[in-house]
Order: structure tokens, then sequence, then C-alpha cells
């Protein structure tokens, strides 16, 4: 009972991964046109820009925000 | 007639606010400005809970520091559970839902309203619950005055209704995404700057005052250490953030956008027109950071147990045989943490590098937990919610597309096994990214910048596809399509 539930539980992240694979590599059989996993190196640096820049705006006005709280806890407690 | 779980929210209806709806589809610098009005308001919420005494809370310890980031919750605020209670309860009586454990019929209307009142209730149920659980095992102090409790349980629960309404306001369309997460990203992005040049003092000994910010840190240190001290004093400290923390989270900032972009280009052609195809992207995660969340969420429930009973049932009491199974908390610092070999302790990650290298049992059943739990919900989550794979190809039907070389009725096979191994592949990708993080020692700030650059990528996917539409005719719209 124990080694049946052992062995589900060591073929489960093997098959998964043999699923992982397949998927990667199966699509040359649908398509053969072009590679599958894409990705744009030009676009990805313009989205990383856009993200980055989206990221540290959020945080800059956050953190000012939280600049306001210092004197505030100081007249509160 | 059997009982509905639903049911229960029968009776709360007609007292529980509602936020309506708006009437038209609001424009695109209207939606900005909600978004970001909320997220201000989130931020400057966090004040300190009035009734608990400040050296109170300094004895006392954070058992749950790790799981804050990903939550936005703020120690010894009126945030101090931050959104936990609303994303748990709606990542989790979804998914009973899609399992079909809570049976709702969401084509009608008033059954969709009580599931949206019970999702409220159980928000706010848990808000009490934590509040009261942290009261009972001192973590608000010890010896408290009935008016403290009823103070602090006051505030926390009224805070936390409040924001539960606010992000109803972003979740019902005023807003872009999810509100809950949308603070998440806010927070995580506050903090991650003020890790970085936050320039306010922190007293880290008695009279000693160190700049929170590894770069303020830094730079302040070269006046008065002398530069070598300095820059191995920015780059070692540990209970502050310092310089490789942030270079970490750069990293994963990184790594992050870049599993966002990976995506499945399915070849789709039109039945109706000849010679007409193009792409049909299926991402990679497909689920976005939901499955890391939701791991976190049982992470949370599990500590929580274990803070509740180790610390609240058995006093931390190092001596007893349930203590010595279950875990010892000690304290490091403000953080409170099982460090030896133990049950609980299984279930948190290390606070440092050294730490996870010393406990690989821990590092290793940690990592499992995450991984397990991720790749589960995205494997259930892709298949049930919104738009699965019969919903696309239903739609491709509608539309007369199909894929090259799948045949017109086998698209919704194919499409069944292609998502959820996008999804699954994604959730492993996610969750193997905040566990190396965590085991790097981050300290939770790897998940919450997982979690965040995960919302901002959807704020930017809806960016651009309202910039295209608008054709950057709002304001707003053109500041931003600037990047």
């Amino acid at each position: 009972m124990a080694a049946d539930g052992l062995s589900k539980l060591t073929e489960q992240p093997v098959e998964f991964i043999k699923d992982g694979a397949a998927f990667v590599q199966k699509y040359h059989c649908y398509i053969s046109t072009e590679p599958v996993l894409t990705i744009d190196p030009t676009e990805y640096l313009k989205i990383i820009r856009a993200v980055g820049v989206g990221f540290i705006m959020m945080g800059v006005v956050g953190y000012a925000i939280k600049l306001i709280h210092i004197p505030i806890r100081y007249l509160i407690v | 007639m059997s009982f509905r779980l639903i049911d229960l929210a029968k009776p709360f209806g007609s007292i529980l606010p509602e936020i309506e709806g708006p009437y038209t589809q609001l424009n695109f610098d209207e939606k900005v400005v909600y978004t970001m009005a909320s997220a201000i308001i989130y931020i400057l919420a966090q004040l300190p809970l009035a009734g608990v005494s400040q050296s109170a809370f300094a004895a006392s310890a954070d058992p749950i520091y790790w799981l804050r980031p990903i939550f936005a919750a703020e120690r010894g605020t009126l945030l101090e559970f931050g959104v936990f209670p609303i994303i748990s309860t709606g990542l989790i009586l979804q998914l009973l839902a899609s399992l079909r454990l809570i049976r709702v019929n969401f084509t009608v209307r008033s059954e969709r309203e009580l599931f949206q009142n019970l999702q409220k209730i159980f928000a706010l149920f848990q808000y009490f619950a934590l509040t009261n659980l942290f009261l009972l095992s001192g973590y608000f102090g010890t010896g408290l005055s009935l008016v403290q409790v009823i103070l602090i349980n006051v505030q926390i629960f009224l805070a936390g209704g409040f924001f539960t309404l606010i992000s109803e306001v972003i979740d019902k369309g005023y807003g872009f995404g999810s509100g809950a997460l949308t603070f998440t990203a806010v927070n995580v992005a506050t903090n991650f700057v003020g890790d970085v040049i936050g320039i306010n003092s922190i007293e880290t000994a008695p009279e000693v005052y160190e700049k929170q910010g590894a770069l303020a840190n830094l730079i302040s240190g070269l006046g008065s250490k002398g530069i070598f001290t300095a820059i191995w004093e920015s780059f070692t400290r540990t209970h502050l953030p310092n310089l490789i923390i942030v270079l970490i989270c750069i990293a994963i900032v990184l790594a992050c956008v870049y599993l966002q972009n990976l995506r499945y280009d399915l070849s789709i052609r039109s039945n109706k027109a000849r010679g007409v195809s193009s792409q049909y992207p299926i991402k990679l995660l497909y689920t976005g950071a939901l499955p890391l969340v939701f791991s976190f969420v049982l992470l949370f429930y599990i500590n929580v147990i274990a803070y509740v009973t180790v610390v609240g049932i058995f006093n931390n009491d190092s001596e007893q045989l349930a203590v010595k199974i279950l875990g010892h908390y000690t304290a490091n610092g403000s953080n409170f943490s099982i460090d030896n070999l133990s049950l609980f302790g299984l279930f948190s990650p290390a606070s440092s590098l050294i730490g996870s290298l010393l406990s690989p049992i821990r590092t290793i059943v940690f990592s499992l937990f995450v991984v397990y739990t991720s790749v589960k919900f995205a494997q259930v989550w892709s298949v049930t919610q919104g738009s699965g794979p019969r919903d696309i190809a239903a739609q491709f039907k509608e539309q007369g597309v199909t894929i090259y070389g799948v045949r017109d009725v086998s698209i919704a096979k194919y499409l069944k096994d292609q998502i959820p191994t996008a999804a699954v592949t994604g959730a492993l990708c996610l969750a193997g990214l905040s566990i190396a993080g965590e085991f790097l020692g981050t300290n939770g700030r790897a998940s919450g910048i997982v979690v965040a650059v995960g919302v901002s990528f959807s704020f930017l996917e809806i960016i651009a596809s309202d910039y295209q539409q608008s054709g950057g005719s709002q304001n707003f719209g053109q500041i931003f399509g600037g990047f």
C-alpha cells in the first residue's frame, strides 16, 4: 500500500516532465514553418522597459506616501 | 431540498453593502484614476494600530513575516493581514464552485449575488478570526484590557471591510484587473523602492540607526565608515535588506518578464477566406501568477495554525513533547520562525542561503509543497475558469477558424490537451522562480515580486489594447503610450 503510494508520487513528476517536453516537441509535427516557443528580443526589451518603468513609478509614488507616514506616526503614538 | 452553502449568505443580503457596477463602459482615463486612487488609499491606510503599546509590539515577534509581501500585509498597521482574507476566499470559493463542491448556478442573477455575498462574509469572517487568534496567542502583547481587545478588533475588521469594498470597486470594472492583486503589486513596488533607496532610518540595535534602503545605506556608509567597510556591510547586513537581495529581486523581475512573454503560437486559418492565416497565442503563464498565490494561501493557513498551536496553546515551551514535534519558535530580530527540524518547520523557507543549505529536508519539502500545489491548481483552474479550452473551441467554430493540421471536430480535444499543459508548465516555472528566490533568503520578497510583475504585466496588456482602441486620444493613454 505504502509502496504503491510512493510509486504514484514518483510517477507523477516524471510523467509531468514528459508531458511538458512533449508539449514543446509536438508542435513540430503540426507546424513546421517556424519555431514554436517564440519570443521576440526587441519586443522583450521594450516590455522590460515598460514593466520596469511602471514598477518603479508605482514604487516611488507609494514610497513617497509612506514617507508622509513617519511624521504621522510621531503625532499618533 | 438539500442544504447549499450559498444559502448561508441569504440572511445577510440586505445588510451587506454592495458596489454597483458602472452603467456604461468607463473610458481609459477614468479607469486609471480609479485604480491609482484605490492604490494610494491602500498605502495611506497603513497607519499604526491604536490601542497596542509599541513596547508590547517590539517584544513580540512576527511569525508570518515571509508571507507578508505577497498579501500586502504590513505588521502593526490597520492592514495587519493585508488582503489575505479577500484573496483566499476568492480563490478557494471559486475553486470549490468550479469543482462543484459548492453548487452555484452562475447563469441565474440571484445566485451570482448570493455567491458574491458569501465571498464577502467569508472574507470578513477571516479578518475577525485571524485577529482574535493572534490576540489569543499574544501577538499583540499579553494582558490586554477589554477595551484594547475591542479596539484592535474594530480597527482591523473595519479596515478589512473597507478594502473588501474598494477591491470590489476595481473588480467590477471601474479599474484594471483584480483589486486585491493590484494592492499587492503596488505594495511590493513600494517596498522594493524602499529597500533600494529608502532614506528613512530604522533602529537596528539600541541607539544604532541604519537606513532602510540598501543603496541609501551604502552611500551614507561611504561618508562615515570608510569605503571598504561600507561596501562590505551593504552587501552582508542581515537585519535589513542588503544589495545582494536587491540584485536577486532585479534578476527575478527580468526572469519573470521573460516567462510572461513566452507563448505558443497556434497557426490558425479561416475556413471562409482562402489563404488567410494568422497566429493564436497561448501564453505559457496561462493562469498568470494565481497558482503561486494559491500555494501561499495554503502556506499562510498552515503557518497560522502552527503559530496558534505552538505559541497559543503550548506557550512555545521547548520542554514539551508537542512543541518538540511541532516546532519551536525562535525570535530572530523581529522575525519569529521555526528553525529546528519539526513538522511545522517544514512549511516555511529558511531565512538565509546558509539556513537553506543547512536544513536540506526543510528546503526540499517546502519546494515540493509549493510546486505540487501550484501545478495542481493550474491544472484545475485552466480547465474550469474563464476562457477554458471548450470556450475557445466554441469561439473558433463561431468565427469559422481552424487550427492547421487539426480536424474541425477535434479542436476542443486538441485545445484540452494543450492549454492545461501550458498552464501547468507555466505554473511550474513560476513556482521554481519563487522557490529559488526564497532559497536565497529573500524572505518572501521573491514571491511578492513574481506576483507583482504578473499583475504589472496584465496592466500592460490592458493598457496596450486600450491604447490601440482609443488611438492614444486620452491623456493617460498618451503618457503610457510613450513607453
